[in-house]
């Protein structure tokens, strides 16, 4: 019988809905969840554009980055998006150029001496218990490390998933509904 | 201490894996500790901590890693040479998960960790090992080596075990070595580990925070959400409801509901105001470290583990206080209030910072002397410290929190400046306390009030249910029982009837009754009687009971009596056997004896016959004797008188004498045959004599004989006086003898 990996070492084992390989399965159509035709999305992207702060970014990450959607839209010199899907990605480098650029990866391998550090970071629905499970602190280090000091961090969520906070200071919280939850926007300054 | 870990990842699948939130808790908790390398570790200090790893697995690299570079712990990995960059599919019993490779342990040195020995491929390092093979095991290879030039001093044994001859090799070839129970903890070449486990607690201090709410539901969700979204969770959180008028216990209860292992909600009935509510409160919260927080303010998420941290790395610390962050509409009216001095940066014109003192002494100073408060009332505190100095006070000069800091510093316990969190500390327009659900905590606080209250209108809805259709059910037994009761009442009216006959039937039965009553009477007096003849046969009874007992005695020890003679019996009838058989020997010989005897005895009369025959003829001869003497005497009467026919008689005198010679010899001869007999005689006396008493136990055959020779003696004793009757007597003597022997 084939061992059975743990942890990390066993998300391609794992059955829960937003898994990698049933992202990549999800993502083998370019729009799966319908995202430029649904208003739902065009609602969070506004929503998201409208409380980033008015001011320049040199670089931008966005970590839960899905099929670019909103990367394409996010201010900055230089703007990163990565996801833990392959076929998410490979959709999105419809998007690439020498602003943006893709890359597939989950939190635990970001490291920033390989790209750098960031002025913005975006993470969308990547605080869920099914991704960091018992390791919510470490993704938590991870972003600490990716984010530069007097950096923005902006954390969008389903409120119904997410218990986790950040240790800066919270400039705004907002919630507003999507789909059949409710999504929670948090603004950190570093 | 040295800790040991295995595995640290995001799920915990078996014992050897540690959670990578606890793993980061559970380093929090060293903060009041020193944490070393081994090189460094001295097992007499209570404090020296060092943080181990067996394996290398990957997850160590990707989860622990970080959080030790994030608290600057130096740390030890005890790397099995045979699996760097492997996966561990040897182990049976254990998730897939691959080793760290050479790349992800030189990133590890490079940020404070350093490399030890595992040996090559883990095998127990017992007495079954041959020295090549240990030798081999112990040999760190050169690529290995590169990787932490200043390693490998130290050796992990595989599964702690070791044996003498181990250590002989091991000493030659590492500074220390570490076992996990085996050894004797003192030399460095057996020190133990501590396993840890997600279940390991390694400090045990408890953290408490109140949340008092007068007027301030609004926020309060707010406040608590940022408790409960800490990085280290607090112990205990209790929100405590001064007799608000709005809508805080909804929210409070909503709160507890959903956290109920966490949040206690207490509510006053009557406002007991700030200082009996504080007090109060603190006393209930039975942890080491306290903190208030308002209902309309907020710590940042990292505020409890970074107060905490002050406190537990120093016990002489008894209140850990912070910078403000001030927000909210009048915040930047607030922050242009404080001295210039104090007013720190402006947060994305949302945050106004007021940095407080940090020199220690200074604050010392300002507090006790009263001028200035520099510990705002959030800061968190020990609980002993509280308690030393008698809690809050009312109707003090100050406010209520800093009478209590400056007392607790003044009673000796040192303030200390907590960097890296702040206090967020909202100060709002009067409209907006008014202003409905402020946030998403709120929401959620609101929605789960209204889950609960839909649970409880659901669960009333269907008692309702349950009330109406048991009512249903009630009113179709009622008329069930109705239609009975018609019934039942016709059934009366028959038993009434019946009733009646059987009343007459009754008294004919009454007048029975009166008969019988006299004959029972009767009976009684007669049973009365019998009733005293028993008691006297029952005396009679115990009587006898008691002489059977004393019977019972009896025959008990008669028994036992018994048992003995019969013991006895048994003997004696061993012996008996015994003497039977010997009496059967006896009788065979007393047969041939008896023959004997009968021979001897013939013999015997043989002798006696011819004795007799000879006393006979020697009272013949006596007699002859007598006679001739007696003739002699006539003859020598008539000699005189015939003297003088002498000589003419000489002749005849010589013949006479002739005579008398040869009569002489005959009886010499029958003297002497006689005397042979009897010593014959003699010498059957002896066999007899050696016979009597062979012979005690005669037989009636013998005394038959006995008898016979009785006879014979008996006619022989009364005429035996002849000189030579000593022999006679002899013979007499020695046939009574034989008589009575026999």
């Amino acid at each position: 019988m084939r061992k059975q990996p743990a942890g990390r070492d066993s998300r391609s084992q794992m059955r829960h809905a937003a898994e990698p390989e049933m992202l990549d399965e999800f993502y083998r159509e370019e729009d799966p969840w319908g995202y430029r035709l649904n208003p739902e999305d065009d609602k969070r992207r506004r929503v998201l554009l409208a409380e980033i702060p008015q001011r320049h970014f040199a670089a931008t990450l966005d970590l839960g980055c899905g099929n670019g959607f909103v990367t394409a839209h996010l201010p900055g010199d230089r703007v990163v998006g990565v996801d833990i899907s392959r076929n998410a990605i490979k959709h999105a480098r419809k998007h690439q150029d020498d602003r943006l650029s893709f890359l597939v990866s989950d939190i635990f391998d970001l490291r920033s001496d390989s790209r750098g550090t960031y002025d913005l970071i975006i993470i969308t629905g990547l605080f869920y218990p099914q991704y960091v499970r018992a390791a919510g602190l470490v993704a938590q280090l991870r972003v600490d490390e990716l984010l530069n000091p007097g950096g923005i961090l902006i954390s969008v969520h389903i409120d119904e998933w997410y218990t986790t906070r950040f240790p800066y200071l919270m400039t705004k919280q907002i919630t507003y509904p999507y789909r059949t939850f409710t999504h929670v926007l948090e603004v950190y300054v570093k | 201490m040295i800790l040991l870990y295995h595995k640290v990842a995001d799920v915990v699948p078996t014992k050897w894996w540690v959670s990578a939130d606890r793993f980061y808790r559970q380093m929090a908790s060293l903060r009041d500790r020193k944490v070393v390398y081994l090189d460094d570790y001295d097992r007499t200090d209570e404090k020296h901590v060092c943080i181990t790893f067996d394996g290398i697995y990957e997850n160590v690299y990707t989860f622990a890693a970080p959080i030790l570079e994030h608290f600057g712990y130096p740390y030890e990995l005890f790397i099995v040479g045979g699996t760097v960059g492997r996966s561990n599919e040897f182990d049976a019993e254990e998730p897939l998960a691959r080793f760290a490779d050479k790349a992800q342990l030189s990133d590890m040195v490079r940020r404070g960790a350093r490399l030890q020995w595992h040996t090559r491929t883990h095998p127990r390092l017992t007495d079954n090992l041959t020295r090549t093979k240990l030798k081999r095991e112990l040999d760190v290879p050169a690529t290995l080596r590169r990787i932490d030039p200043g390693g490998f001093r130290w050796l992990g044994y595989p599964h702690g075990e070791f044996s003498k001859a181990t250590l002989d090799v091991v000493k030659n070839l590492f500074v220390g070595a570490l076992s996990c129970h085996q050894g004797d903890g003192v030399s460095s070449y057996e020190l133990n580990r501590t396993i840890v486990t997600e279940e390991s607690r390694l400090i045990t201090r408890k953290i408490g925070v109140i949340i008092p709410c007068y007027n301030y539901g609004n926020f309060l969700a707010e406040a608590a959400a940022s408790v409960l979204r800490q990085t280290v969770l607090p112990d205990r959180v209790l929100v405590v409801d001064d007799a608000s008028s709005d809508g805080t216990e909804v929210i409070g209860r909503a709160l507890e509901t959903s956290h109920p292992n966490l949040v206690t909600f207490v509510r006053h009935k009557k406002n007991l105001g700030i200082v009996r509510t504080f007090n109060e409160a603190v006393t209930n919260m039975d942890t080491d470290y306290v903190v208030f927080l308002g209902a309309d303010n907020r710590f940042m998420s990292n505020y409890i583990e970074k107060s905490a941290e002050t406190l537990d790395a120093d016990s002489a610390v008894g209140v850990a206080y912070t910078d403000y962050a001030l927000f909210g509409p009048r915040a930047p009216v607030v922050y242009r209030q404080f001295p210039e001095a104090m007013r720190g940066e402006t947060r994305a014109d949302t945050f106004w910072i007021i940095n407080f003192p940090d020199e220690q002494e200074h604050v010392v100073k300002v507090m006790t002397t009263g001028k200035e408060n520099v510990i705002h009332g959030s800061s968190m505190f020990r609980r002993e410290a509280w308690a030393t100095v008698g809690g809050y006070r009312e109707f003090q000069q100050q406010p209520e929190d800093f009478d209590l800091f400056r007392r607790i510093v003044g009673a000796g316990w040192m303030p200390k400046k907590v960097q890296g969190t702040y206090l967020e500390y909202r100060h709002h327009s009067p409209e907006q306390a008014n202003a409905r659900l402020q946030s998403a905590a709120s929401v959620r606080a609101l929605r789960e009030a209204l889950s609960t209250a839909h649970r409880v209108a659901e669960s009333y809805k269907k008692q309702i249910d349950e009330f109406r259709r048991d009512a249903e059910e009630r009113l179709t037994h009622v008329s069930l029982l109705q239609r009975e009761n018609a019934e039942k009442t016709q059934q009366v009216l028959h038993f009434q009837k019946d009733a009646e006959e059987r009343a007459k039937h009754v008294v004919i039965l009454q007048e029975e009754n009166e008969t019988k009553t006299q004959q029972v009477l009767h009976f009684q007096k007669d049973t009365e009687e019998r009733g005293r003849h028993i008691a006297i046969l029952q005396k009679e009874n115990e009587t006898k009971t008691q002489q059977v007992f004393h019977f019972q005695r009896v025959a008990e020890e008669r028994l036992r009596h018994i048992d003995i003679l019969q013991r006895e019996i048994e003997q004696r009838g061993k012996q008996v056997v015994d003497l039977q058989q010997e009496l059967e020997k006896r009788d065979e010989r007393a047969v041939l004896l008896e023959e004997r005897i009968h021979t001897l005895g013939e013999e015997v009369e043989k002798h006696a016959a011819a004795a007799s025959e000879a006393s006979w003829r020697q009272l013949v001869a006596e007699k002859e004797l007598n006679d001739w003497q007696t003739a002699e005497d006539d003859l020598l009467e008539t000699a005189a008188e015939l003297r003088v026919k002498l000589d003419a008689t000489a002749s005849q005198r010589d013949t006479l004498r002739t005579m008398m010679v040869a009569v002489q010899q005959d009886l010499d001869n029958a003297v002497r045959q006689s005397e042979a007999r009897a010593s014959l005689i003699q010498e059957r006396e002896v066999e007899l004599a050696a016979l009597r008493e062979e012979l005690r136990e005669a037989s009636r055959q013998l005394r038959h004989h006995r008898k016979r020779l009785d006879r014979f003696t008996g006619t022989i004793s009364g005429k035996l006086i002849l000189p030579f009757g000593k022999s006679q007597r002899k013979l007499r003597n020695s046939i009574a003898d034989a008589r009575r022997s026999s």
